[in-house]
């Protein structure tokens, strides 16, 4: 086995998590987007290490390019002066009835998923030193199963973007009458 | 590049489950906390994309390449999300001047 794989899992998935705490905890919502870039690009690396190379550029391409920068413009078009107000009342975390009620909530969503997630314990013991074959993701497996097990859906989905763009173009219009 | 890595043990692979467990949970309670709307959007989008390292991570279990095909589509959902989100996020604030989520309880113009 070659250990530089487990570092370099290690390392990004430290990464990956150190980001994320810091997206939610930003004061300013500018820095919150930059680390989200940092926490979606280091997600990519951990899709190549799973054997997904065109899921990853994808995930470079569409989510750390196309939606964040998405992300910036808007967020340079809002110029919010006062965030740091904001950011205090975020972490303000005595004991009201609306904080209770995020606890259970979250509570109840993540106790859920846990519950969803828990692993066959006989099945990990005998399975975890085990190393599986390589997977090929490549751009041509992935597409023959898009275009014959799943074209129904991959049509859905064309609908699906053309829907969000006419409600694009309709929130767009709205706002025009408005002025 | 791929055929130099190492093929990992399967161990690892449910360590990347518990990954985008915590990602996700990071995600679910910055959506509950925070009072900004874009950070809101923001923890949206880090719990779709811990969702599709899980559905990754499975796919490796599996040997199968059904859960990319699953990633493709749920990228796309996640670029229409956002397209739409942040443009009802910009009437918002052509109304009020102002994201905070508290101050816009009423759904009510």
């Amino acid at each position: 086995m070659n250990p530089v794989y487990y570092w370099m899992f290690l390392g990004v998935s430290f990464f990956i998590i150190l980001t994320a705490i810091f997206v939610i905890s930003c004061k300013r919502p500018l820095s919150s987007a930059i680390f989200l870039v940092l926490q979606l690009v280091s997600v990519g690396v951990l899709y190549i290490m799973l054997d997904a190379p065109l899921i990853a550029a994808l995930q470079w391409l569409v989510y750390a390019g196309a939606i964040m920068v998405l992300f910036v413009f808007v967020i340079l078009l809002f110029q919010l002066r006062d965030t740091r107000e904001e950011w205090i009342q975020s972490f303000d975390f005595r004991i009201t009835g609306r904080n209770l009620f995020r606890i259970a909530l979250s509570g109840v969503i993540l106790g859920f998923l846990f519950k969803f997630m828990v692993v066959d314990k006989q099945l990990f013991q005998a399975t975890q030193l085990m190393t599986l074959e390589p997977l090929t993701g490549g751009i041509r497996a992935v597409a023959t199963l898009v275009f014959t097990k799943y074209l129904v859906v991959f049509e859905i989905l064309s609908f699906v973007l053309l829907a969000a763009l006419l409600g694009a173009i309709l929130l767009a219009r709205r706002s025009k009458q408005d002025a | 590049m791929l055929e130099q890595l190492a093929q990992p043990h399967v161990f690892i692979l449910y360590w990347s489950l518990a990954i985008a467990f915590i990602v996700f949970s990071i995600g679910v309670v910055g959506f509950l906390i925070r009072k900004n709307m874009l950070i809101i959007m923001m923890c949206t989008e880090m719990m779709l994309n811990a969702a599709n390292l899980a559905f990754i991570t499975f796919s490796k279990l599996n040997q199968s390449l059904d859960g990319h095909a699953m990633v493709l589509f749920s990228i796309t959902i996640a670029a229409a999300e956002a397209a739409i989100g942040l443009g009802i996020l910009i009437l918002i604030f052509k109304k009020s001047r102002n994201i905070f989520a508290p101050e816009h309880q009423r759904l009510k113009g």
